[in-house]
Formats: structure tokens, sequence, C-alpha cells
């Protein structure tokens, strides 16, 4: 093992370790803004409080698929795994970040509403980049090795970019039932509210950035060891390979 | 196993949001009003005692509970990849070991390099 080598992988780690405990010690004061700073929404009552975990959510399913489609963008450039690494950790953990408005969001509409989901030009296009990316974990988990499948999850993951700035700006551009509170259009939140909206967007960010960097390293080492595998099998070292 | 699993939870998701939207969609239709645009352009804070007609509070709680769980479910998911990974290169040790002890037809050993060096270059 060369020395810089390792001195790479303990600073990475150290860092890691950092943001872990930096995401723990906000998730705190975050809960603390939400649910003792942050005043009850008079017309909504507690159940607004989903407001503060939806929307910077949405932020970090924002982070993954955009991490996802440049990556990929890269790794069709270059074919360099790394890239594919950080594509399959990107589309990953923005289709986590996905279901959680998916799920929290209806959850929020029961009670605005008086239903779970609507057609709502946002609600939609939501789906569609969920499904769109999770048809390229599917695609990633049927054949993660070949090289046609991870070019062809490449060009999926980029396709599936396009639908952001559509689900960004769609309830600007068409009048549907979906909150505009934060947008140029919305009268604004409560002066109260912001602290814990402000927080909310650092704390997940951070969280999407060590989960996605978390999950690219276990992708290489999952691809080194792939490689090894076959190197071993070739070699007739592993007769099982 | 991973496959199955995946393909579960696509077809269930599905069921799930195709019962929401059916079960749901008549009612959306109705509410068109200027409360509700009100309602969607600005929060504010509540005067007095809190009076809800839905109980917000379980709907709350299931939201922050779906948080937790899809945030732990994936960190555990990627402690049992890892797991997967530490076998594979521990079966990769052995192979390459045992290799390493079996003498070539010219008397010498086969020189592997260790798996633990790959492990850490992947870093």
């Amino acid at each position: 093992m060369s020395e810089p080598t390792s001195t790479r992988a303990n600073g990475a780690t150290n860092a890691l370790l950092i943001i872990t405990v930096l995401s723990a010690a906000l998730m705190l004061v975050e809960l603390y803004l939400i649910f003792v700073f942050a005043p009850v929404e008079s017309r909504m009552g507690i159940v607004q409080k989903i407001f503060y975990f939806h929307v910077p959510s949405a932020y970090a399913m924002y982070i993954g698929f955009g991490v996802s489609a440049f990556a990929s963008a890269m790794y069709l450039a270059k074919r360099d795994e790394r890239w594919d690494a950080f594509a399959v950790a990107g589309a990953e953990v923005g289709a986590l970040f996905c279901v959680i408005i998916l799920a929290t969001g209806p959850l929020w509409g029961r009670k605005a509403w008086g239903t779970y989901w609507t057609w709502d030009p946002r609600l939609t296009t939501t789906l569609l980049a969920g499904m769109v990316y999770f048809a390229y974990i599917v695609l990633r988990s049927f054949g993660s090795t070949g090289e046609v499948e991870k070019r062809f999850a490449a060009g999926l993951s980029i396709f599936g970019i396009l639908d952001m700035p559509v689900i960004h700006f769609s309830v600007q551009r068409w009048r549907g039932t979906h909150p505009t509170v934060i947008t140029g259009k919305g009268g604004g939140l409560h002066p109260d509210m912001y602290p814990a909206l402000f927080f909310g967007f650092g704390l997940f960010t951070l969280l999407a950035v060590l989960l996605i960097w978390q999950r690219a390293r276990l992708e290489r080492l999952r691809q080194r060891v792939l490689g090894l595998e076959v190197d071993a099998a070739e070699s007739g070292l592993m007769e099982d390979a | 196993m991973m496959l199955r699993f995946v393909r579960r939870v696509v077809v269930i998701g599905w069921l799930g949001v195709a019962a929401l939207s059916f079960s749901g969609h008549a009612l959306a239709q109705g509410e068109a009003d200027g409360t509700a645009d009100d309602r969607a352009q600005s929060f504010r804070a509540v005067n007095g005692g809190v009076k809800e007609d839905i109980p917000g509070g379980p709907l709350m709680l299931a939201a922050y509970a779906v948080v937790w769980l899809v945030v732990f479910g994936y960190v555990v998911r990627l402690v049992r990849m890892h797991r997967g990974v530490e076998a594979s290169l521990a079966r990769l040790e052995r192979a390459v070991g045992e290799g390493a002890l079996q003498p070539h037809a010219d008397g010498s050993a086969t020189q592997q390099g260790s798996p633990a060096q790959h492990d850490a270059t992947a870093r």
C-alpha cells in the first residue's frame, strides 16, 4: 500500500466522519427549530411541519439526480469507472429522496387538499422523474458489469435530468394545486418559519453528499472486487468466479 | 434476490399510487376556490388555540416516520452491500493464498497482489 493512497483514504474517511457528526448535530438543531421554534400554521395546523422535511428533500433529490446525470455524461465521455460509481450513487440517493417527497407530500395533501393524490403538474412530473431513475436502478441491477448496460443507463440518467427544470418551474408555468409559498409568486412564510426551512436545506444537502459519497465509495470497491474476481478466474485461482 | 426485491417494490409502488389517485381524484376536483389559492401561496402563524377538522398529528407522525425509515433502510442496505463486498474479498484472499502456495512447474510460486491492496486503492 503506497503512503499517498493510504493518506488519501484516511483523509476521505475523516471527512466522511466529520460530515456524519455534523449531520447528526444539525438534525438535532433542525428538530428543535421545527417543533419548538417554528409556530404552528394557522389553517393547516401541525401537519404543515411536514414542509420542513419535504421541501429540503426535493432539493436533495435535485442534487442526487444532478450528480447522476453529470457523472453519466462524464462516463460516456471518458469511460472512467469512477464516474460510473458516482452515477449509480447519485441515482440511488436521488431516488431515495424522491420516495420521501412522494410519501410525505400526499400525507400533507390529505389535510390541505382533502385527498392524498391529485394529478397536479408538479406531482406528476416528480412521479415521472422517480420512475425514470427507478428504471435506471432496475436496469443496473439486471447487469451492472456490462458496458452496454452502463452506457444505456447513463443515457437514461441524462434523459431523466431534463425533467428537473420541468418539476421546478411547473408551479409557476402551469396552474396547479401545489403550494407556491417560497417561489416569487407566493406570499412567503411567517418570519419564524424561515430558520427551520434554511437549516433543513443545509441538513439535507449534507445528508445527500454523505450518502452519495459513501455509496460511490462502496460502488468503486465493488467494481474493484469484481475486476479482481475476473482476474483470479482467468488465472485459474477461482473456479466459481 | 435483489432483483426480485426491486421488482416487488416497483409493483407495490405503482399499485399504491394508482389506488391513491383514484380514491382522491373526485375530492380534488371540487376544491378550486379562493381559500385554496390563498392557502397555496402563504403560510401564517396560528393565533390562539389550534382547531383541526382532520387530525394532522397522525399524518405528521406518519410523514416523519417515513423519512426516518427510508433513510435508515438505505443505510442498512449500504451496510449489507459492504458485508457482501467484504465476503467477496475474503473469498478472493483465500483463493489467492491457496494459489500462491501451489508451486508452478518451474518450481516458482504464484505471485499475486493482495486484494487488500486493491481495497485500499479503491478508496
